[in-house]
């Protein structure tokens, strides 16, 4: 039986959750990532910081938040706007803004539990120390697919480009 | 229905066993531990498996042209609303203030109050809030003001007519004074309290809110016409709104009850917005309108008058109003102020729609008393004034109160019940008493 061990990318995060969103957007910046694990002092797997959420939280507060406005066609911000928006929001912690609802799987889970959260709702899966909460990697459809071709997952190639780039 | 003597369940007499599940009923609503709809319906089935009530008297009990009038009023309003026209209005006004925040504040709170008097509060509050939250946020200045005057605005301009407050709905309902009635009866008092309130408020922050020339800017650069998205549902939902508005003024001639007018007009809207439509864009359509219906207060509603049908039934109300009559020496006159006091500080503290919805079996029950129906309007005058005003004395008074006060702590601003207090219940004192004396002006002088 194939498990969650065997299919996982070894994954750490340098974002801690009561951090400043500044360091994270320039760590996303940096790297070009759109979804970013998140763990607390403990290294224990919080949640994801993704380009969506980052995205709604540039967007005003009376459009997100609950019974808000449900658009704002009439809104005409100039790049000032946005960009004071994205000040305040740099000092916010990460918590505030991460998606905090993920579901996680174990080591020892058979793929498929992994495969079908893919399939439904997250575009990755953190694997954690069922113990101690510990992020110990993460599932993607690149991890599968990469596995089953034999090839290094996209992340791994990532991680040498920017090495190789750092070493140039 | 039972006489007071008969014996019901656990041996109690069904005047007591109804009295029991009432102020159970009530006291559960107030602690707000359990949902108010689930409540209601608790009492409801109470009051028909005790026996006190059969299934078909329970049903008699419901006030059906108050159901029909909101919920027809909800699905009209639910289509109206994706048109854009309220945010629409609210930016216009907006930029007519040339964005000068006290000129923004007085002209959102004759918005808010004019769409109070014809939609209900809660949809108005919702509807110009964040809007105004999002312009405040813009020019850089407090909050609390607009918070504080949409809420005052809302709660005067629900007072004005039929439609503006559920306790003019049930009032409405239960004495077949209809729209006109209340719109000659209140709309002066309740316009008159809203220039004072504007006035108030213009003392208080006319020179304080100050923004600068770049912050205004930003409000005059909206374009309102971008909140517009369907053209074709705006012109429909407007002409039908109209017609509506037009058959609640003209629906007492030809005999034509406002839960008629309410129900008829949204059935034309949903036929309107399905021309032209296959099958399962309709049922689209459709479908898409009964979600917006707030049904949790509808059968709140329907439990509601099952409890009191209830209480009436079996004597209590009778009695209560026997008391109330002892203490008035059935004067109509002390009992239209006694009521108007009363309503207004039991209203600033629990839900008005309870109050109401026992305070009408209790006043048809003291007419005869107080001299014929006649003499007993100046009481139905109070109860609606007292009820709608007393929402205003503190930040749990009114349904538009809390939901204000949810949209602003979720926008980064709560507000503190104390400093509400400080401005609602002065707000509501001196507006009860104007009440009193125009009262006094029109009816008994």
């Amino acid at each position: 039986m194939l498990t969650c061990r065997e299919v996982m990318h070894p994954t750490t995060t340098p974002l801690y959750a009561d951090e400043p969103l500044g360091k994270a957007i320039d760590f996303i910046m940096e790297r070009h990532m759109g979804l970013v694990p998140v763990v607390d002092r403990q290294e224990r797997f919080v949640g994801f910081l993704s380009g969506e959420r980052l995205m709604r939280a540039l967007l005003p507060k009376h459009l997100t938040m609950v019974r808000g406005l449900d658009r704002m066609g009439y809104l005409r911000e100039s790049r000032e706007e946005l960009r004071e928006r994205l000040d305040e929001l740099a000092l916010r912690p990460i918590s505030a803004v991460m998606e905090s609802r993920a579901e996680v799987v174990y080591p020892d889970t058979p793929l498929i539990e992994a495969h079908t959260i893919l399939a439904d709702t997250q575009f990755v899966v953190p694997v954690v120390d069922p113990a101690s909460g510990r992020l110990l990697g993460a599932i993607s459809f690149f991890t599968i697919l990469a596995l089953l071709r034999g090839e290094p997952c996209w992340s791994d190639r990532l991680e040498h480009e920017h090495s190789a780039g750092k070493d140039a | 229905m039972h006489g007071a003597d008969d014996v019901v369940m656990f041996g109690m007499s069904p005047l007591w066993l109804s009295t029991a599940i009432f102020v159970a009923a009530y006291a559960v609503l107030l602690t707000e531990r359990i949902h108010r709809t689930v409540v209601a319906l608790l009492g409801a089935m109470a009051m028909v498996v005790s026996g006190i009530l059969t299934q078909d008297q329970a049903i008699a009990g419901v006030d059906f042209n108050t159901i029909a009038l909101l919920a027809g009023m909800m699905v009209i309003i639910a289509v109206t609303r994706r048109t854009g026209v309220f945010e629409f209005i609210a930016i216009w006004a907006a930029k007519r203030a040339r964005a000068e925040p006290i000129g923004i504040l007085i002209l959102l709170a004759l918005v808010t109050a004019v769409f109070s008097a014809f939609l209900d509060n809660l949809t108005t509050v919702l509807l110009v809030v964040p809007v105004a939250l999002l312009i405040v946020d813009k020019l850089k200045v407090s909050p609390y003001p607009y918070l504080f005057s949409q809420i005052l605005a809302a709660n005067i301009g629900g007072t004005a007519t039929l439609i503006g407050d559920p306790p003019n709905i049930l009032i409405g309902s239960a004495t077949g004074l209809s729209f006109n009635d209340f719109l000659l009866q209140l709309g002066p008092i309740a316009l008159l309290l809203l220039v004072l309130v504007l006035l108030m408020f213009y003392g208080i922050w006319g020179t304080s809110l100050k923004t600068t020339p770049e912050l205004k800017a930003r409000v005059m650069r909206f374009d309102e016409r971008g909140s517009l998205r369907d053209r074709r549902l705006l012109r429909q939902s407007l002409a039908v709104l109209g017609l509506v508005i037009l058959g609640f003024v003209v629906g007492e001639h030809f005999a034509i009850a406002p839960g008629t007018t309410a129900m008829s007009g949204a059935a034309l809207l949903l036929l309107l917005t399905g021309l032209g439509q296959d099958r399962r864009g309709q049922a689209e359509q459709v479908r898409e309108a009964l979600e917006e219906v707030e049904w949790s207060a509808l059968f709140f509603f329907i439990g509601l008058f099952v409890i009191v049908h209830g209480v009436q039934a079996t004597g209590l109300l009778e009695r209560l109003a026997a008391g109330l009559m002892g203490v008035t020496g059935g004067d109509p006159m002390i009992t239209a102020f006694t009521t108007l006091w009363l309503s207004a500080a039991v209203s600033a503290v629990i839900d008005n729609i309870p109050f109401v919805a026992t305070m009408i079996p209790l006043v048809e029950t003291m007419e005869a008393g107080l001299g014929g129906a006649a003499a007993a309007e100046p009481v139905w005058w109070s109860l609606a004034l007292g009820a709608c005003l007393g929402g205003n004395g503190t930040l749990v008074g009114a349904a538009a109160n809390v939901m204000v006060a949810g949209l602003a702590e979720r926008a980064g601003t709560p507000i503190s019940f104390a400093r509400f207090l400080l401005i609602g219940m002065p707000v509501m004192i001196a507006s009860v008493a104007l009440a009193n004396v125009y009262l006094y002006w029109r009816h008994f002088l």
